[in-house]
């Protein structure tokens, strides 16, 4: 029995176990989740065309084809009207309606990433004059039908609006004109009925229309198209990525150097005033970047640095030399001091001690560090368009992009992701740095 | 090898605190010194003015008669061992070894040839591919080691090399390095606060407290002929017991009076004493000097405390007016506290201090029974 009852308990603890294990993992993989929405949306958006990126909501994947139909203008003589099918509607979209083909063709590729050849086209519309010459007369009659249909549900729309307005002008309270309004509200019921009838018809014409006089195809998506456009059309984006990472690498050189040079002055010496010292860098982090910014035109007006990637280096290293000084001290003060003592000993002048032992081990806190310093600079913004006027960074430029376009929200996430690409790439190299360790353990 | 002369040196922390004052020592060629002090002492700060790590702030530091106190660490010609091995871990077994040898600008086949000679030394021959973190502590003890073996320098510095490992490899070490020392014959000097690890090892041991040198000479000098208070307490396991007593004469004859007892003295030890004529005095004494007897024949009676069986003896606590006395007895026979024991005082061994300066009274050259 006592066997039993312990066997019991125990498998109890197991199932717990399994059960607390289970809700950690939901719990961690529901945190990275939730980070990576917004990263993994602004993904989806930078592969998705105008037309995509609008459409709500807003699907998962972008498309790789777009399907398009095409048919004969009824407005315009001679020429065609297309449209796409829109995953989020489930039914064909109108686009265009022209009978220019280069205005087609430039309107499409605009709005939905897809490059409508000319031969394509001309295909399409032979195919077309086909139908037509063969169903002529059906597709007159059904087409007659049509507009009829959709000139009755236009008008009873209209009427609906109408009724509704009186409707609602008569009060509640009349006793008097309750039985006008309740006649009126049976009238918009009607109505209503017959507009669904009215508008399942124009459906059913339509598709009853549609294999015979229009022709459907679908053409590959340029994925990369929002980049190409984004480097297209944005004032000198290519040459402000690289003033972008000139002054990012700039600007880690600095920070390491000045940076690291005091925090291994922290770590090893001892002074008056150390810790107030070692504090009162950290003030300079305090003032918020734009605040540093406006007087800082000035200077490096004076100085000859403004509007130049070198001044703006200078500007971002004064935070990043403080961020860099916090790290790398305590990244010295983790190597204990007798290694290079030991190393003075045996042969080594200070320096040697310090550039043959010291640098070596720290070298994963200082790549670390390097990345920080990078990843500050090339994201800040802030500072870039108060400091820059014709040669900015590329975050401005995106900034900038974000502003001009009015709202296509698609080239901005494009804009996005091309400036998280050379810090991602920038990271994964100094990983292994960080990660290098030496026979499998740290320090 | 080398001799190695200090002259006065001494060493200034802010403007007050003395690390170490006048110190003066002449260690000769192929000597083991060790220096031993309890921590805060100044051995440290000694050795490490020696190396150069620490700057001299008065006061000559001689190597074979070269001046080389202002030198840096690197024109010395001395290695070290350190208390944390201080191995570098991004150097395999073999680097560190042959770093020191390459900055001398060795030949490659020399190096390689000095490399396995030390390390077969200090027997970490198959480790030379690894990286100091696969290694345990008393791996990287000895690859220190034969780092500092390697450089073949004319004054070898250890700073409590061995105070890292545990009991048993330690006193395994311990035996090691005396045999390399032995074989290299290397002037050295030897840091500890273990007095086990300095008697046990030294040619000579010199003993400080705050920043002096408080004794000069060998394990048997020390222990016997302890030069004052502190080191008779220092030295030893246990350490020396004291009593204050009176030198009070009697019919001519001096005697040591404590309040429970009166002891005679012998001539030799009364010659010592003619300006304590009654004045107070601290009695000192060895737990093995002292001895269980028969009544007649006793200093003193007195009921057991505490006895501490060791196997091969038993230390027996008494407490005589509040002041615990320790004494080192035979296995058997066997004692229990609360036992009354009849306690007897070797005269041969009293070795008595000046209750005003701690400083010995009766020094004379330690004999042999």
């Amino acid at each position: 029995m006592s066997d039993q009852v312990q066997y019991k308990k125990f498998k109890n603890r197991s199932t717990k176990k399994i059960i607390n294990k289970t809700l950690f993992y939901i719990l961690i993989v529901g945190i990275v989740l939730f980070m990576m929405t917004p990263v993994y949306f602004l993904l989806v958006t930078s592969f998705m065309s105008d037309q995509e990126a609008y459409d709500w909501p807003l699907s998962m994947f972008p498309s790789i084809f777009n399907d398009f139909i095409m048919e004969k203008s009824n407005t315009i003589d001679g020429g065609y009207l297309i449209s796409i099918y829109s995953d989020a509607q489930q039914e064909y979209v109108t686009l265009s309606e022209s009978d220019d083909f280069e205005y087609i063709q430039k309107f499409i590729r605009g709005k939905t990433n897809s490059q409508l050849e000319k031969e394509i086209f001309d295909e399409k519309v032979k195919i077309l004059d086909e139908l037509n010459a063969k169903n002529g007369n059906l597709i007159n009659e059904l087409s007659e039908k049509l507009s009829e249909e959709e000139i009755r549900l236009a008008k009873m729309n209209r009427d609906l609006i109408k009724i509704e307005k009186q409707i609602s002008k008569i009060p509640d309270d009349m006793s008097d004109m309750q039985d006008i309004k309740n006649k009126l509200i049976h009238d918009a019921n009607d109505i209503k009925a017959e507009l669904i009838r009215s508008e399942l018809a124009v459906k059913n014409l339509k598709n009853e229309l549609r294999p015979i006089n229009s022709v459907k195809f679908s053409i590959v998506k340029n994925w990369l198209d929002n980049f190409d456009t984004l480097f297209r059309v944005t004032r000198d984006s290519v040459d402000a990525l690289l003033r972008s990472i000139q002054v990012a690498l700039t600007t880690v050189f600095i920070s390491l150097l000045i940076g690291g040079m005091a925090g291994y002055a922290f770590a090893r010496y001892f002074f008056k005033g150390k810790n107030l010292l070692k504090l009162s860098v950290l003030f300079v982090r305090m003032f918020p970047a734009i605040a540093v910014a406006m007087p800082m035109v000035i200077i490096l007006a004076e100085m000859g640095f403004y509007d130049q990637p070198i001044g703006l280096s200078f500007v971002y290293s004064v935070g990043q030399i403080a961020m860099t000084i916090w790290i790398t001290a305590s990244i010295f003060m983790s190597i204990p001091v007798e290694l290079e003592e030991a190393a003075q000993v045996f042969g080594t002048s200070r320096v040697g001690a310090f550039i043959k032992v010291t640098l070596p081990l720290a070298l994963p806190g200082l790549a670390a560090s390097a990345m920080y310093a990078f990843i500050g600079s090339w994201n800040e913004t802030a500072q870039a368009i108060v400091l820059t006027q014709h040669n900015p960074t590329f975050p401005v430029v995106i900034y900038q992009t974000l502003v001009g376009t009015k709202g296509m929200i698609n080239l901005v996430a494009a804009g996005g992701v091309a400036m998280a690409l050379p810090a991602v790439i920038f990271t994964l190299i100094i990983r292994k740095y960080i990660l290098q360790m030496w026979g499998g353990v740290t320090v | 090898m080398a001799t190695l002369k200090l002259a006065e040196l001494s060493k200034r922390y802010g403007k007050k605190v003395w690390g170490a004052k006048d110190v003066n020592l002449t260690v000769d060629d192929k000597e083991f010194v060790v220096f031993l002090g309890p921590s805060g002492c100044g051995k440290t700060t000694t050795m490490r003015m020696v190396a150069g790590l620490e700057e001299v702030t008065e006061g000559r530091i001689l190597i074979d008669d070269k001046d080389v106190t202002l030198n840096p660490p690197r024109n010395r010609e001395v290695s070290m061992v350190f208390q944390s091995y201080a191995v570098w871990p991004h150097m395999k077994v073999y680097e560190n070894i042959a770093f020191p040898l390459k900055l001398r600008k060795m030949a490659k086949n020399d190096i390689d040839r000095t490399v396995l000679e030390v390390a077969e030394m200090v027997s970490i021959r198959e480790y030379l591919d690894r990286y100091p973190s696969q290694l345990s502590g008393g791996q990287r003890q000895r690859v220190a080691l034969a780092r500092a073996l390697g450089v073949k320098p004319k004054i070898f510095l250890m700073d409590e090399p061995l105070s890292n490992l545990d009991a048993k490899l330690r006193v395994k070490m311990r035996t090691e390095l005396k045999a390399i020392h032995a074989s290299t014959g290397a002037t050295t000097i030897f840091v500890t606060h273990d007095q086990a690890e300095a008697m046990s090892m030294a040619d000579r041991i010199v003993i400080m407290k705050d920043g002096r040198i408080v004794q000069i000479g060998n394990t048997d000098e020390v222990y016997f002929d302890s030069a004052d208070v502190f080191v008779a307490g220092f030295i030893g396991t246990p350490p020396t017991n004291f009593l204050n007593m009176k030198i009070k004469s009697e019919n001519g004859v001096k005697k040591l009076v404590h309040n429970r007892f009166k002891m005679n003295i012998d001539s030799k030890l009364s010659s010592c004493l003619k300006d304590y004529e009654g004045e107070d005095i601290i009695f000192g004494i060895r737990p093995e000097s002292l001895e269980i007897t028969k009544k007649d024949e006793s200093d003193f009676s007195e009921r057991i405390l505490v006895v501490e069986p060791q196997g091969s003896h038993q230390i027996i606590a008494i407490d005589l007016d509040k002041i615990i006395i320790k004494l080192i007895a035979p296995p058997f026979p066997k004692f229990a506290p609360g036992d009354l024991v009849h306690v007897k005082f070797d005269r041969k061994r009293i070795m008595l201090f000046d209750s005003k300066t701690e400083k010995r009274v009766n020094l004379h050259k330690f004999q042999e029974e």
